[in-house]
C-alpha cells in the first residue's frame, strides 16, 4: 500500500481486504499516516465554494443532537461508549465513523523552533488569494454580520500590499478576527495579546484557531497578533508572526 | 517582583478543545461544535443526496459518532474539521449506497454545479475542469474508478492516476512567484488604526 491507494480509501472505492491491508500500512508508517492526513485535507477543500450561508441547518437540529447523547448516556452509562470500528472507507451499513483507527503512541512534543521559510510566505499567499475569494462571495461572510452590531468597527489586517484577513471590534471590547484562508495542512493559527513589560514584549496565548477567532473584551490599544504554530498550540511563538495589530 | 499580570477573559476554545469537552459531557461545547461545523455537514450532505430529511438525520448521525469517539481523535491525524467531513462523507456514502439513499445522476449534478461560483485564490481553483468533474464525481457521488472510466470515458488506469494528480493539486504547494511576492513581508511594525 501506498499514497497512490490513498483516493480510492478517501473516496471509498476500496473493498474490505484492501481496506484492512491500507489500516495496517498506515499503523504501521508514518510516512504513510502524513500523506493520509495532506490528501484528506485537500479534500476537504472541495467544500471551499459553498456559501454556508446558504446552507439551511433545520430549527431544532443541536437541541435534537442534545437528546440523542443524553439518551445515549442513560443506556450507556458514562465512559461506556462503542468502540470504533477500524475504518477508512465507507463500510457496509450500520453507519460508523472514519479514520478512527487505532493510534500509535504519541508522538514527542514537537519542537516548536523548527524553521520553515517557506511557511509564512506560503501561507500569507493563500491568506492574500483567498481573500479575494472571500470578497466576491454573493452572500454576507461572518465578518459581516459582526460589522453589523451597533458600534462595531471593522478593519482589514494589512501587511504590506497584502489583506490578510478582517477584525471587526464591538462596542463592548470583543473582537472578532477572520483570516482569509485557514490554517494550512498540519497548523494551526494561534492568537496572542501582546503586553508591554519591563523586559520587553510578552506575547500572552489567546487560544488556536481554524479560521475564526472572538475574543472576550479588550481594552482599546491591546496589542493582538497571530502565529502559525503546531496542531495543538505553542506556549511562546514558534514562528514569525504573520501580523500585529494594535486595537 | 512584581505581581503577575492577572489573566484576560478566557479566548473562545479551539476546535479540539470543544471536541474534548463534548466527550466528557460538556452540552455547551456539543452545542457550539455543531453551530460550527453543522452548516458545511449539512452543505456537504446537500450536494450528495437529495431529501432533507435523510440529510438531518446523517448529519445527526455524523454528531453523534463524532461525540461517541472524540476520546480517540488524534490532532495529528487530522483536524476537526477534515475530521467531521471524512465522517459525514462515510455517512452520506453508506446512504447513497444503500437502498434507500437517492443521489443525484451525473447530468443533475453538472447542473449543480454549473450553478456555482469557484472561488479565486481557493486551491479549488488550481484543479483543470477536468480534474475537478472527476474528484467530484468520485466524492460527491460516491462513484468507483471503473463507474468513473465508464461515465468520462477515460482508461481505468488514467482514471486513478489523474485522481490522484488531482489531490495532489489540492495539496496545492504554493507557486513560487507568490512565495517570491511575499518574501519581503512581514517582520512587522505594529500597525496602528
Amino acid at each position: 500500500m501506498t499514497r497512490d491507494d490513498l483516493p480510492a480509501a478517501l473516496l471509498g472505492q476500496l473493498d474490505s481486504t484492501d481496506q484492512q491491508r491500507l489500516q495496517q500500512a498506515l499503523d504501521r508508517d508514518r510516512v504513510l499516516r502524513g500523506e493520509m492526513r495532506r490528501d484528506l485535507e485537500a479534500l476537504s477543500h472541495l467544500l471551499d465554494d459553498l456559501d454556508p450561508d446558504a446552507v439551511s441547518v433545520p430549527p431544532g437540529a443541536a437541541e435534537a443532537l442534545l437528546e440523542r447523547t443524553r439518551a445515549e448516556t442513560l443506556r450507556h452509562g458514562p465512559g461506556e461508549q462503542v468502540l470504533p470500528p477500524p475504518v477508512l472507507p465507507p463500510p457496509p451499513l450500520p453507519p460508523a465513523p472514519a479514520l478512527l483507527t487505532p493510534m500509535p503512541p504519541a508522538p514527542p512534543p514537537q519542537a516548536p523552533q523548527r524553521e520553515r521559510p517557506w511557511l509564512i510566505p506560503a501561507a500569507l499567499g493563500v491568506l492574500a488569494a483567498t481573500l479575494l475569494g472571500l470578497a466576491l462571495r454573493p452572500s454576507p461572510d461572518p465578518v459581516a454580520r459582526y460589522a453589523r452590531a451597533p458600534g462595531a468597527e471593522q478593519r482589514p489586517i494589512v501587511v504590506g500590499q497584502n489583506t490578510l484577513g478582517a477584525l471587526v471590534r464591538q462596542s463592548d471590547g470583543r473582537t472578532f478576527l477572520r483570516l482569509a484562508s485557514p490554517a494550512p495542512t498540519g497548523y494551526t493559527y494561534q492568537l496572542w495579546r501582546i503586553r508591554g513589560s519591563p523586559q520587553g514584549p510578552v506575547p500572552e496565548s489567546y487560544g488556536t484557531f481554524y479560521q475564526d477567532a472572538l475574543t472576550k473584551a479588550l481594552p482599546r490599544g491591546a496589542v493582538l497578533a497571530v502565529s502559525l504554530e503546531p496542531p495543538g498550540g505553542s506556549r511562546l511563538p514558534s514562528t514569525r508572526l504573520l501580523f500585529k495589530e494594535r486595537l | 517582583m512584581t505581581a503577575p499580570t492577572p489573566l484576560s477573559p478566557a479566548p473562545p476554545p479551539s476546535d479540539e478543545q470543544l471536541l474534548q469537552s463534548a466527550a466528557q459531557g460538556d452540552e455547551e461545547a456539543l452545542t457550539e461544535l455543531h453551530a460550527r461545523f453543522a452548516p458545511v455537514l449539512y452543505g456537504l450532505g446537500e450536494r450528495m443526496l437529495r431529501d432533507p430529511e435523510e440529510i438531518d438525520a446523517c448529519v445527526q448521525d455524523v454528531f453523534l459518532n463524532a461525540w461517541r469517539h472524540a476520546p480517540r481523535f488524534e490532532p495529528s491525524r487530522a483536524s476537526v474539521r477534515a475530521w467531521l467531513l471524512s465522517i459525514a462523507h462515510h455517512r452520506f456514502l453508506q446512504q447513497l449506497r444503500g437502498r434507500s439513499g437517492r443521489g443525484w445522476t451525473p447530468e443533475e449534478w453538472r447542473a449543480k454545479q454549473a450553478g456555482r461560483p469557484l472561488p479565486e485564490g481557493s486551491a479549488l481553483a488550481t484543479l483543470t475542469p477536468e480534474q475537478r468533474e472527476l474528484l467530484e464525481l468520485a466524492y460527491y457521488q460516491g462513484h468507483s474508478a471503473a463507474r468513473l472510466a465508464e461515465l468520462t470515458g477515460v482508461p481505468l488506469g488514467s482514471v486513478r492516476l489523474r485522481l490522484r494528480a488531482a489531490l495532489d493539486h489540492l495539496r496545492g504547494d504554493i507557486p513560487e512567484y507568490q512565495k517570491l511576492v511575499f518574501t519581503t513581508l512581514i517582520e512587522g511594525e505594529t500597525r496602528t488604526p
